[in-house]
């Protein structure tokens, strides 16, 4: 692509973006989001662990959403644990890309014996409901917030390599690959320089709806004790301590529940923005 | 036809090995030995041994291995020395039969509402009607389960006190308040189901109403109502078929969470309390049994699918 061309795609995908309030409101939410996480020392008015008034207060012009069962300012750990949330998706979701695209890759770039025994091994995988899997990988290596990265991007391996090798399976009959071929291009080449590239925006819509997955299981494997242990602040070990406190002060749980909520809407947004916005094919009137 | 059956079979064993040996993998070779698992961290290294001895970790990888695939086929389970040496199938399939129970009857549920929703949606395309239940959907798919339980718990059972807030008594006991405990659970989990399964069916009228057959059907006259129920709907619905198994089987592992909230004795709430005792032996067949309840739920999907439409397997 000459910078040129890519200077007016870059244009094209701009315009889209102010065209659309649905696209201009999801990216916003986004980056609220993630500078809220970035920021989040400065943000929030205590800090995540920080004791600072009694326990079970009701909300106050001072503390926003009143205060939980060892007297932790509620709102503040809201936006603590964001940062919680966002640092496993992203990690979570990197280790799946990592390890998922190149065996994707190569499992449809070479095909026969390759392609049968990678994707025989995913069928084994995507057998295990998810969270489950997640779970007993958890167990088995311990309970803590780094091996809980690890459960969820080892379960989202074999869903990245079969949407990769389903895609590089089709590509590798174009022209463009043969004509590579042709000319003497060695396979890792081809692999990098003409399949990769072309894969990128499935991988990238495919990124943020897998983000949104892994959102949802560390609050779910939180709320069970096996994910971030206390006094991290993941919002779904908040949801775990506020289901009991519902009675004396419910903002616990419906924080904690709404941020979850919310930070899953966005991201699976995302990924119909980036769809949306990444379609070679879409016409613009 | 007979071919396909015998090549998805074959098939559905192929991957209940691989699930098998997997499972066996996860909980073999990692760091930390099921028996140190087992024990903990204070127990005598007296004791350490003699648990290696007695589960066999002393062999060679490939004895255990041979041993574990030889018990699964011949359907032994083990004991489970965390229970007290009960049978661990006497453990995990009543858990089973309850989570299926809850499954079953949310799937019903979430097609009752579904169907006619995604229909009613596709057919008034753009209308007030279809924008209602695109919103429901949206929400219903960023909905956690777990949120939705919680939310549900706590104006069901704390702000307006109508049912019990969890807890399992079997039918036979007492079946009001069996079904009253089954309320809440099947109301979270048909919802959030329900709107996957709109959206589904609601995609799937779309595209078959703009089909040629019902151009064809239109123009030779039919009446609305006959396009819509008898040509459109039947072939809309064949794809469901493989959607409300997929769901039914991730909702299998899945209620891990909303039966944790309820207190109700899956296989999920199973788990967990496995994992929290160190009941490994019990957490492994647990895992094993939810994903072969998976891969049979596929199966029967697949059979019932290119039983529907025969051209399935044929190509």
């Amino acid at each position: 692509m000459t910078s040129a061309a890519q200077f007016s795609e870059r244009r094209k995908i701009w315009r889209r973006i102010v065209r659309n309030p649905l696209h201009l409101f999801t990216l916003s939410m986004v980056a609220l989001l993630v500078l809220t996480a970035v920021f989040a020392d400065l943000l929030a008015p205590y800090g995540a662990t920080e004791v600072v008034a009694y326990p079970f207060e009701l909300p106050t012009g001072q503390f926003w959403l009143g205060t939980d069962s060892i007297g932790r300012d509620i709102f503040s750990r809201l936006i603590h644990g964001s940062r919680v949330s966002l640092y496993v998706g992203f990690a979570s979701t990197a280790i799946a890309v990592v390890f998922g695209v190149p065996m994707g890759v190569v499992s449809g770039y070479f095909g026969k014996l390759t392609d049968t025994l990678m994707m025989r091994t995913t069928d084994g995988l995507l057998a295990f409901p998810p969270i489950i899997l997640a779970m007993a990988m958890v167990a088995v290596l311990g309970t803590n917030l780094r091996n809980t990265i690890i459960a969820i991007g080892v379960v989202q391996i074999p869903r990245f390599a079969r949407l990769v090798r389903g895609m590089a399976l089709s590509l590798k009959e174009s022209e463009f690959i043969t004509a590579g071929r042709a000319l003497g291009a060695s396979h890792v080449y081809l692999m990098q320089r003409s399949l990769l590239p072309n894969l990128t925006s499935i991988i990238l819509v495919q990124f943020t709806l897998t983000f949104a997955t892994a959102v949802l299981t560390e609050a779910a494997l939180s709320f069970l004790g096996l994910g971030a242990q206390p006094p991290a602040p993941s919002w779904g070990s908040m949801l775990l301590v506020g289901k009991t406190l519902v009675s004396t002060n419910p903002y616990l749980a419906l924080g904690a529940g709404s941020a979850i909520f919310i930070t899953v809407l966005v991201f699976t947004l995302l990924g119909d923005t980036l769809t949306d916005l990444l379609n070679p094919y879409r016409t613009d009137r | 036809m007979t071919r396909y059956v015998a090549r998805r079979l074959l098939h559905g064993i192929l991957v209940m090995w691989i699930v098998s040996t997997a499972v066996f993998v996860i909980f073999r070779l990692v760091p930390g030995d099921p028996a140190a698992m087992t024990l903990g961290f204070d127990a005598s290294p007296e004791d350490y041994e003699a648990l290696r001895e007695e589960l066999g970790l002393n062999d060679p990888i490939h004895v255990q291995y041979l041993r574990w695939m030889g018990n699964l086929a011949r359907g032994d389970f083990g004991k489970s020395i965390t229970h007290g040496y009960a049978e661990v199938s006497s453990l995990v399939f009543p858990a089973l039969g309850r989570t299926l129970e809850l499954a079953a009857l949310s799937i019903l549920l979430a097609v009752i509402v579904a169907v006619p929703l995604g229909m009613i949606s596709a057919i008034r395309e753009g209308t007030w009607v279809d924008h209602i239940a695109r919103v429901f959907t949206t929400l219903g798919f960023s909905m956690p389960t777990y949120v939705m339980g919680i939310g549900l718990l706590i104006l069901l059972a704390e702000v307006f006190p109508l049912l019990p807030p969890g807890g399992y008594v079997p039918f036979g006991e007492d079946p009001v308040k069996h079904l009253s405990q089954l309320i809440m659970p099947v109301l979270t989990i048909a919802s959030v189901t329900a709107a996957r399964l709109t959206r589904f069916m609601r995609a799937g009228m779309l595209e078959v109403l703009s089909a040629d057959y019902v151009r064809t059907a239109r123009a030779k006259g039919l009446t609305e109502r006959r396009v819509n129920y008898w040509h459109a709907f039947r072939n809309a619905a064949i794809p469901l078929v493989t959607e409300v198994g997929v769901n039914f089987g991730l909702l299998v592992g899945g209620m891990v969470v909303i039966e944790q909230i309820f207190i109700w004795p899956g296989l999920g709430w199973l788990m967990i309390q496995s994992i929290l005792t160190r009941a490994f032996d019990v957490v492994q067949i647990a895992v094993l049994v939810s994903a072969a309840t998976f891969v049979i739920v596929n199966l029967l999907v697949d059979l019932t699918y290119s039983w529907l439409d025969p051209r399935i397997a044929r190509s």
